[in-house]
């Protein structure tokens, strides 16, 4: 299930190397870094090449598209937040730029489509 | 084949354990069950942090949980220590043992106090420890089996390496027959969509829902919101952002092939063979204890950060993805499949590895839990999340 996010160079103490790193699903727009990133960085998670933007620490979550405030976080296909403000692709994606879906929770399960 | 063993209870089940089990069903009587603890260090001692006093719904839970808790098929005789004013009492909770094995209450009140109390249970203790060890295990195959999967100390790499390993592990292990259980229900939000779709019929969908709306509402009633500490401080260091993100890594356990069969509450037991759900707390202790008590007798239990908690009944099987985890906490343990995620190893060969050391621990080698004497224990209550 694991794939992805060649390896092509592993050192860590050369600026702008590139790195490891691993989208779950094809939907998704956020992969998990699998070794600490810096900004510089350059990764290949979920098709194309990424430049990270900023610190991403072991296994925390990076854009990989533009997401405008409001959008669907996505990952293992699924929708498991919404943008809080714009992130850019390359952008560390954790709780200081993302809301919980749990204030909607109900009005979400009763509406049509919605889970019963 | 597989080569695991176990001890036959009069009831038919068989457990991979053989305890004996000094049960406090009250506060009161802690001390007498405390000092048991302290002459026979092997033998199983569970403590009340409550047991009367409370509301109908946490009485039938406590009631129901101290039932299934020495119905376990790891406890191989039992003794219920109460006061005797408490509402469940110790002589009822016997009662309902019936033969399924050696069984015994007492109450403190009854007996004329706490060193009388103490001198009968010493008593059953040593005439159940020699009984039992006359107790040959027995052959037992993958169709009697009973698994629960739990996480505990979460990170990114339980929902991408661990819990779907684990969850191919309970598909292996229902598709032999077994009995496979998942609990943590306010550890589902968010990812509840995904357990109704694999649910069996719409019984067990209304069933789900309810308890979601249920706990939803709690939680709110008292001024929160169901994910307001969940994830934990430490979910969030180690990469995990919301409730729903965490949800739908969590219940990776329960695998992707077998439906649903039911729900089951604090202490029921499943009546059938296949996946079910459990409702239990988040709290690790607490979801251990509804595991036991519904009938498990192995826990495979799957943690990025490192844990060290356990079962008083049960053997927990650590396992874990994280290479970082596995450094900090070497000593706690017991399958380390970090490779997943640091080098592509295959989830089969994580599982296959998880199953070998199901079947050796099924076969009485014993986990780092036991090994560290961890019996960690809460009683499941409705305010308990």
């Amino acid at each position: 299930m694991i794939s992805g996010g060649q390896k092509v160079n592993a050192d860590p103490a050369q600026a702008g190397a590139v790195r490891r790193s691993l989208a779950l699903h094809p939907r998704d727009n956020v992969a998990n870094a699998l070794e600490p990133l810096a900004a510089g960085d350059r990764t290949s998670a979920g098709g194309g090449a990424i430049e990270i933007l900023e610190a991403i620490p072991l296994g925390h979550k990076f854009a990989t598209a533009d997401l405008a405030a409001g959008a669907d976080i996505i990952k293992y296909g699924e929708s498991i937040g919404k943008a809080s403000r714009d992130i850019k692709r390359g952008e560390h994606v954790h709780t200081h730029n993302v809301r919980t879906l749990m204030s909607d929770w109900k009005a979400a399960r009763a509406a049509p489509g919605g889970a019963r | 084949m597989s080569g695991m063993l176990g001890y036959r209870r009069s009831d038919g089940r068989i457990g991979v354990r053989n305890h004996v089990l000094v049960l406090s069903t009250v506060t009161c009587a802690n001390r007498v069950v405390q000092r048991i603890g302290f002459e026979f260090p092997e033998v199983i001692c569970i403590e009340q942090a409550a047991g009367c006093m409370s509301l109908d719904d946490d009485r039938v839970i406590t009631h129901r949980m101290l039932s299934g808790l020495a119905l376990n098929p790891n406890v191989g005789a039992v003794i219920f220590v109460g006061l005797g004013c408490e509402h469940t009492p110790a002589r009822l909770l016997r009662e309902e043992i019936g033969d399924a094995k050696s069984a015994q209450s007492i109450a403190i009140q009854a007996c004329g106090g706490s060193d009388e109390a103490l001198a009968q249970c010493r008593e059953f203790v040593l005439r159940a420890r020699e009984e039992l060890a006359r107790q040959a295990p027995e052959p037992f195959g993958p169709d009697e089996l009973v698994i629960a999967s739990k996480c505990g100390g979460s990170d990114w790499t339980s929902a991408m390496a661990s819990n779907p390993a684990v969850g191919l592990v309970s598909d292996r292990s229902v598709a032999a027959g077994g009995i496979s259980m998942m609990g943590e229900s306010a550890g589902w939000f968010g990812a509840d969509h995904i357990l109704l779709a694999r649910a069996r019929d719409e019984a067990v969908r209304v069933k789900i829902m309810a308890l979601m709306h249920r706990l939803y509402d709690a939680a709110q009633h008292r001024g929160g919101r169901i994910d307001s500490g969940n994830p934990s401080p430490g979910n969030i260091a180690g990469g995990i952002t919301t409730l729903t993100e965490k949800a739908i890594g969590g219940i990776r356990k329960c695998g992707e092939k077998s439906p649903i069969e039911g729900l089951l509450a604090p202490g029921e037991r499943a009546p059938g063979k296949g996946l079910w759900l459990l409702d239990n707390p988040s709290l690790d202790p607490a979801s251990l204890a509804g595991m036991a008590a519904a009938g498990a007798q192995v826990i495979l239990f799957t943690t990025g950060r490192g844990t060290p908690v356990g079962s008083p009944l049960c053997p927990v099987i650590k396992i874990c993805a994280s290479a970082e985890g596995v450094r900090r906490m070497p000593g706690h343990v017991d399958v380390d499949i970090s490779d997943i995620v640091t080098s592509g190893a295959s989830m089969e060969s994580g599982a296959d590895r998880i199953e070998r050391a199901l079947r050796e621990v099924a076969a009485g080698r014993t986990t780092r839990t036991e090994q560290l004497g961890h019996r960690e224990f809460v009683m499941p209550q409705v305010g308990v999340l």
